[in-house]
């Protein structure tokens, strides 16, 4: 048992460092098209570069990697020389990035016309003073000027005298301003810590986002399973012990049916049917008035789903239990002369429940991907959602932190899955 | 040569073995109608549609009518040609679009790596091969940059080779990758184990870890929509689940004594692997693909339906469903004409797998 | 109900079972009569596929959806059995009748308790409170002497031993007190010495619980040991049935005759242990010939055989009743071997004395890995399953060492080291002047040839995907020793050797019985010319009258190409006449070692001793010492200290202290003559005046 957990461990971290480099790796954001996307087709390279630089995307990948696994404040501190702290602006609710002074004040900078060096000094309100410009300026081996510091949007930057320019977005359109910073490190303390940089697609924390819609989807998967394995394991358990029976044949085929009809089939079905001729439920699961959702926004979601998971589940558990009646110790059970119901109940049942509970387990992982659908036929608004409209942006880290929890949710999953398998057969518990 | 000769059919052999078995089980024979009826559907649609598939000849979102037996959709277009012509895509043919010669180069170096890579893999479990294995292994490595660097060097980049197609849709394709792949994998981890076996299977593990929409969907977001990416994905995503059947197969078939007698003979892994334990794990193996093409055409209409699948022009069901959607309630032939194509494919599919299944595992008793 | 002598407690009459299948239906068990009374046990013997074990399921109604009784009737206790519905079936069935089948394992539900599956006989058919239930439980375990009852109530079936489990489910089907107790081969999967204890066992309770017993087993030596009576069975049909002393003695049917000749014996000499097959194979159910049955494998068939069916009829006055229009003409003992039949020549050739094959302290250890977190990170000491331990010996050229052990012994892995499929772990083995402790990934070409094996197990010998020809073809090519061009001749000579012909050449293996599966992995070995060929128990899965066929032909294999050959075996019957010199193994240690006859006769190891008591010896009139092994084989992770017998050794009691030597000492090798040695403290004088473990008295002229 020990030994069974300890590997368990192990292998989800090896599973999860796999799954990190594969999906950095896979999106990294190599031709820049996510740059179109977020500046517009008719951006200037010109634009287009100083964006990449803004977000970092011109360091080498490794560096990029460990940034987002660990994050890169550490790495901008010993740059700057000091500590740095993230406070939430009670304005917006966003974290922002801080030069810790030391001495009760946090800093972010920015330079003036005159070359100088301006102290941002935040005030209680998140708003900040400036101070009178400074002659910060370090001078390196070559004798050329330079400044690490934090710009006022809360990111690490590098200026020099050179008089570099940026690009940034406005309500009104582009603007370029002056006095920018030459380097940036966009600040983040990095997946492992809890903090996986702020959304291209939203301009939210990453972190925050997945959160929030993680729990949301997380009590749709929860009602979509009480409802799917119950049903499931009773249509599966009747199914088997009418093997080639008419009964059997109806549950099979229906559940075959449900299984073979995408999501968005029956999806749709059920709104034609449900929302649209009868009036019953919405159509759509969003929280359009504000009030908050309701059950019955939750019926069809759960619903769909059910339709396309029953079946599967049904069909592991019909056979599991087929097998398990026509096992040796089921014949010894009725040649003893037990009553049919006790042969079902007592000798076959938990039998029968131990395969079909590691297949479950490992289906949460279709349950999930379902939800992707799901959500997305019913504006639900959940980590599905969230994964779908990143991934039609481009949003590369915003779709590699959701689909990371996913990957979490499905390891897990699997270890409950090995774990309940092993409490239900005696001959792993007790050896 | 004479034996060499004798040997090459059994494989096949096997294969007809088992294709005979359908016409015994019920509901094989059901599951290939379907099936079939679909394959003739697309291959008619080759040749004839009532219309023309593409073209909007009728007025947006009506019902049956004359000339258009199953009406019409949102832009007016023939409902029943664009179901026929969706199938080309998934079953029929796949769309190479139009690409550099240094596109080329790169897809040869890497599928020519992949290719070494999986011949060298069970060399370099072997003790009597390996440095063979791992040389052939670091030199797969170099395929790619070499490749790159030719192509950049000598402008073979701007060449275009203008779009084309091959036989056999994106499905089918998808799932032969992921079969090639899936097999020798899971023959590795289970023939050798050990700590081959552990890697390997850790590996797949991180694949098998996705929910299946979300890892075509970072695949797309990734590489961009088209036939070559749908492929790739259903390759990559449909890999970890044919090997862990190919190793289950193996780890029970290696315990036989036919395999011991081959060890005693000193057969080296490749003789072992696909000859001696391959040819008898086919059958289940052929069954899982139908299931996964299958799951290929379920997964395509998905991601049709988001937008997210294969590109126009062609009709892709899903997508058909997508355009749809907004009248539903005004043309919901233009919704469920397409949604049951994709229902009765898979069943159909799904039906032709389970006969089949039935079949072998009575055939072995 | 006026007698119970008179009323059987079962009665089949004219009993027709069949079986629905796709286009029409196949009679399995047809004319099938018999009765068993109380106290009486009831021997149905026959070869696999002969219909025993459905005339068992019949009685239980236990024949599966597409299964029924067809014709006759089944009479228990005076009632038929035969149309009565399912719920009267089953009251029947839970309060009279109880049933034991081979694999014990699979007999006991995985996950419920034995105490939970044995009170629910008592708890859900009569109105017996749970404690109550325990403690007769308990005292029936302690009946059928399972150590430490009550604890094994709590348990698991998998966390106690084969043996244990098969006291259990005998223990269970005794809770009801049944009437009819049916056993299906309860022995079959145990070994040898625990099958012994078992056999005991059944034979005390049916004496004590006056229980009539049908019990089905193929094997004669079994029957001879706890039957009263006995029918045996062939294709579906009861060909004979009489008392087991009449059928031994003198059996009737040229069936019979040929079992009785083709069963290993270990009577007193090597002669008698010659055995002989019945040519040909028992006909499939849908392919049964139209008159007797036996007439296309008999010796004496004459057309009225081959046109008309022989009906069961009594011969003289002996209770003894048999199908066979021949029985009165027949005279068994002036039967010779047909031409169709090889007899192995037991006039020893001269066995070069040069050793082909040289062990010197070898051993096999495999690591154990524990279940701890402290085991996963390597901080425990590391652990071994000892498998082989010191094997030391010489093979002469030419010669056959028969090497035999119960499950664990270590025969298995011995052989799998010699031959490369494991690498030793320590010591020395030349084949020759090379090396072979090493696997097969360092060894040339030219040495792995020289060693090939047969495997124990017909239907995974071959692979399925393969023709006969190309299989056996395989090794010829790989090694080249027949040119390319030449393969398919030379296989087609190889195929004439094993007896098949050469229209095997293109069969697939489902196209082919147990018996000839193994005369193809024969020749599949020999197809390389091996100097050495190891055999793995290549007759344990085959019927008893393909057994001995295939014996001989490895024995006239062996002459013509000058074969040494190594034969595993999990008991002494079978490689008697077959071998030359002959190892004991126990727990992973050869105990002792010789010339073969040396091995049955005094002195033994008192492990062989054990041994050769347990054997089931198909001779009723034969006097066996009763000898038995206490408790379970201990793990070969921790052996015993000292002689790894001395836990359970029966003799240690003859050394002073009650053997304390035993559990300090390992003990030294002890040579008798003739290279006969003994792994023992007893001194070998003293071991010499054992007496004989078994005795046959001189038959009385009949």
């Amino acid at each position: 048992m020990g030994r069974f957990l300890f590997r368990s461990v192990v292998s989800i971290m090896v599973t999860m460092v796999l799954v990190s480099i594969l999906l950095f790796v896979l999106l990294d954001p190599r031709d820049g098209e996510v740059l179109v996307k977020i500046l517009g087709i008719e951006s200037t390279p010109e634009q287009r570069e100083s964006l990449a630089n803004q977000l970092a995307l011109d360091t080498p990948i490794m560096q990029r990697y460990v940034d987002w696994v660990i994050g890169n404040d550490w790495r901008a501190e010993r740059l700057i020389g000091k500590d740095l702290a993230i406070i939430t602006d009670p304005r917006t609710g966003d974290q922002i990035w801080y030069v810790d002074d030391g001495d009760g004040r946090f800093l972010q900078y920015e330079v003036d016309e005159n070359q100088m060096i301006v102290p941002l000094v935040r005030q209680e309100d998140g708003s900040y003073a400036k101070e009178e410009g400074l002659d910060l300026w370090q001078t390196d081996e070559n004798g050329e000027k330079f400044f690490w510091g934090v710009d006022g949007k809360g990111r690490g930057a590098l200026w020099d005298q050179s008089g570099a320019t940026e690009f940034v977005t406005t309500q009104t359109g582009w603007q370029e301003l002056a006095g920018a910073p030459v380097d940036y490190i966009p600040l983040r303390k990095g997946v492992l810590r809890g903090d996986a940089g702020l959304s291209w697609r939203t301009g939210r924390s990453i972190f925050n986002s997945v959160t929030e819609r993680a729990s949301r989807t997380f009590i749709l998967a929860g009602l979509a399973f009480v409802v799917v394995m119950p049903l499931a394991l009773v249509f599966g358990i009747i199914a088997g012990i009418n093997e080639g029976r008419p009964l059997d044949r109806i549950i099979s085929i229906v559940g075959l049916i449900g299984t073979s009809s995408p999501e968005f089939v029956s999806g749709l079905i059920m709104i034609f049917v449900f929302a649209l001729t009868w009036k019953l439920f919405p159509t759509q699961s969003a929280d359009l008035t504000g009030q908050g959702l309701q059950p019955k926004h939750y019926v069809l979601p759960v619903l769909t789903l059910t339709a396309v998971e029953l079946g599967y589940v049904v069909r592991m558990t019909r056979a599991s239990m087929v097998d398990v009646m026509k096992a040796p110790y089921i014949r010894t059970a009725i040649i003893k002369g037990m009553p049919y119901r006790r042969v079902v109940f007592r000798h076959a049942l938990r039998n029968a429940l131990m395969a079909p509970i590691t297949i479950i387990m490992l289906h949460i992982n279709y349950l999930v991907g379902g939800i992707v659908v799901v959500e997305a036929i019913f504006a639900y608004p959940g980590l599905g959602d969230y994964i779908f409209e990143s991934a039609i942006f481009g949003d590369v880290y915003a779709l590699a932190a959701a689909a990371m929890v996913t990957v979490i949710v499905a390891v897990l999953t699997r270890l409950f899955g090995d774990l309940a398998y092993t409490l239900l057969n005696p001959r792993i518990r007790f050896s | 040569m004479a034996t060499e000769k004798s040997k090459a059919p059994t494989v096949w052999s096997n294969v007809r073995n088992y294709m005979s078995l359908v016409a015994d089980s019920r509901i094989a024979t059901i599951g290939l109608a379907m099936v079939s009826f679909w394959l003739v559907m697309g291959l008619l649609s080759f040749v004839w549609t009532p219309q023309d598939p593409n073209a909007s000849i009728g007025i947006p979102n009506r019902g049956p009518q004359e000339g258009l037996i199953l009406g019409t959709d949102r832009i007016g277009r023939d409902t029943l040609s664009r179901t026929m012509a969706g199938t080309q895509v998934i079953l029929m043919k796949t769309r190479v679009p139009e690409l550099s010669v240094g596109s080329y180069m790169f897809g040869a170096a890497a599928f020519a790596a992949v290719v070494l890579v999986l011949i060298a893999l069970p060399w370099a479990s072997d003790k009597r091969t390996r440095r063979k294995g791992i040389l052939w292994l670091i030199a797969a490595m170099f395929f790619i940059p070499i490749a790159n660097a030719i192509s950049g060097a000598t402008g073979l980049n701007d060449i275009m080779i203008p779009k084309y197609s091959i036989p056999m849709g994106v499905a089918i394709w998808g799932v032969l990758g992921s079969l090639t792949l899936g097999s020798t994998l899971g023959l590795i981890a289970g023939y050798r184990g050990g700590n081959w076996d552990q890697v390997i299977m850790q590996i797949l593990d991180a694949l098998i870890a996705f929910p299946r929409i979300v890892l075509y969907l970072v695949v797309i977001t990734a590489l961009g929509q088209g036939d070559l990416v749908m492929i790739f994905a259903i390759a990559v995503t449909g890999a970890p689940g044919v090997a862990r059947l190919a190793r289950s197969q193996a780890l029970e078939i290696k315990q036989r004594d036919y395999i011991r007698a081959a060890e005693t003979r000193g057969e080296s892994i490749w003789y072992v692997m696909f000859r001696e334990i391959l040819p008898n794990a086919i059958g289940p193996l052929l069954v899982d693909a139908m299931l996964r093409v299958g799951y290929a055409v379920f997964t395509i209409g998905t991601l049709g339906f988001l937008g997210r699948g294969l590109p126009p022009p062609e009709p892709d069901w899903g997508n058909m469903i997508n355009l749809a959607r907004p009248s539903f309630a005004q043309a919901p032939l233009a919704v469920l004409v397409p949604a049951f194509a994709i229902v009765t494919l898979v069943v159909g599919l799904n039906l032709f797998a389970d006969g089949l299944n039935e079949e072998i595992t009575r055939y072995q008793k | 109900m006026s007698n119970t002598n008179e009323q059987p407690v079962l009665k089949c009459e004219n009993l027709a079972i069949a079986y629905k299948v796709r286009g029409g239906e196949i009679e399995a068990v047809q004319n099938v009569s018999f009765e068993i009374h109380k106290g009486e046990t009831y021997g149905i013997v026959g070869e696999s596929g002969c219909g025993k074990s459905t005339c068992a399921w019949a009685v239980v109604n236990f024949l599966g959806s597409n299964g029924y009784v067809k014709r006759g009737n089944i009479f228990f206790q005076g009632q038929d059995l035969v149309g009565k519905d399912g719920e009267e079936l089953r009251k029947l069935r839970g309060n009279n009748i109880a049933m034991v089948y081979q694999d014990p394992m699979q007999a006991l539900n995985p996950s419920m308790t034995i105490g939970d599956q044995m009170r629910e006989v008592l708890t859900v058919h009569q109105s017996i409170s749970e404690e109550e239930a325990t403690q007769r439980c308990i005292e029936m375990l302690e009946r059928v002497y399972m150590p430490d009852s009550a604890n094994v109530l709590k348990r698991f079936p998998h966390q106690i031993s084969g043996g244990q489990q098969q006291r259990v489910v005998i223990a269970t089907a005794l809770l009801i007190n049944p009437s009819l107790l049916i056993m299906d081969e309860p022995t079959t999967a145990l070994d040898v010495t625990v099958e012994a204890a078992v056999l005991d066992l059944i034979d005390e309770l049916r004496r004590e619980f006056d229980t009539a017993i049908m019990y089905i087993t193929h094997n004669l030596g079994v029957v001879a040991r706890v039957c009263d009576k006995v029918g045996v069975m062939y294709a579906g049909e009861m060909v004979e049935r009489g008392t087991v002393k009449d059928i031994f003695k003198n059996p009737q049917h040229p069936y019979t005759q040929g079992l009785i000749r083709a069963v290993p014996k270990l009577g007193a000499n090597k002669e008698g242990s010659i055995l002989y097959p019945i040519p040909g194979r028992v006909p499939a159910p849908n392919a049964r010939p139209s008159g007797c049955m036996f007439a296309p494998r008999c010796d004496y068939a004459t057309d009225q055989c081959r046109s008309d069916h022989p009906e069961l009829r009594p011969i003289g006055d002996s209770d003894v009743v048999v199908r066979c229009h021949l029985a009165e003409e027949i005279d068994a003992s002036a039967w010779v071997p047909g031409d169709n039949i090889d007899v192995p020549d037991l006039t020893k050739r001269n066995l070069d004395t040069e050793p082909i094959l040289v062990l010197d302290k070898l051993q096999k250890y495999y690591d154990v890995r524990g279940s701890s977190i402290r085991d996963a990170l390597g901080l425990t000491k590391k652990r071994y399953v000892k498998a082989v331990e010191g094997a030391t010996f010489k093979v002469p050229k030419g010669s056959t060492l028969g090497i035999v052990g119960e499950s664990g012994s270590g025969k298995s892995t011995l052989i799998k080291t010699i031959i490369g499929l494991e690498k030793a772990t320590n010591g020395e083995a030349k084949f020759l002047s090379f090396d072979v402790t090493t696997d097969l990934s360092e060894r040339e070409p030219g040495l792995i040839q020289e060693l090939q094996m047969v495997f124990q197990n017909p239907d995974s010998t071959m692979n399925p995907s393969y023709t006969v020809g190309q299989q056996i073809g395989r090794p010829m090519e790989r090694f080249g020793t027949v040119p390319k061009s030449e393969i398919r001749g030379e296989v087609i000579k190889l195929l004439q050797q094993m007896r098949l012909g050469e229209n095997y050449y293109d069969r697939l293996p489902r196209q082919l019985s147990g018996g000839e599966k193994q005369r193809v992995g024969i020749a599949r070995a020999l197809a390389s010319r091996p100097d050495v060929v190891l055999c793995d128990e290549p007759v344990s899965a085959l019927d008893v009258s393909v057994q001995a066929a295939i014996l001989n032909l490895l024995l006239n294999v062996q002459d013509e190409y000058k074969t040494t050959m190594l034969f595993i075996a999990h008991d002494l019957s079978v490689v008697r006449f077959f071998s030359d010199n002959i190892a004991v193994m126990y727990l992973g240690e050869v105990m002792e070692i010789g010339p073969s006859e040396s091995i049955y006769a005094p002195p033994y190891h008192p492990y062989t001793e054990a041994l050769l008591s347990a054997v089931p010896v198909p001779d009723p009139t034969a006097v066996q010492k009763h000898i038995r092994l206490e408790g379970d084989i201990p793990s070969a992770i921790n052996p015993p200290s000292g002689c790894r017998f001395h836990t359970r050794c029966p003799r240690r009691n003859l050394l002073p202290d009650n053997g304390k030597i035993c559990e300090e000492k390992i003990p030294t090798w002890q040579e008798d003559a003739d290279g006969h040695k003994i792994l023992c403290h007893i001194p070998v004088e003293e071991l010499a005046t054992f007496d004989p473990v078994i005795y046959v008295p001189e038959k009385e002229e009949a």
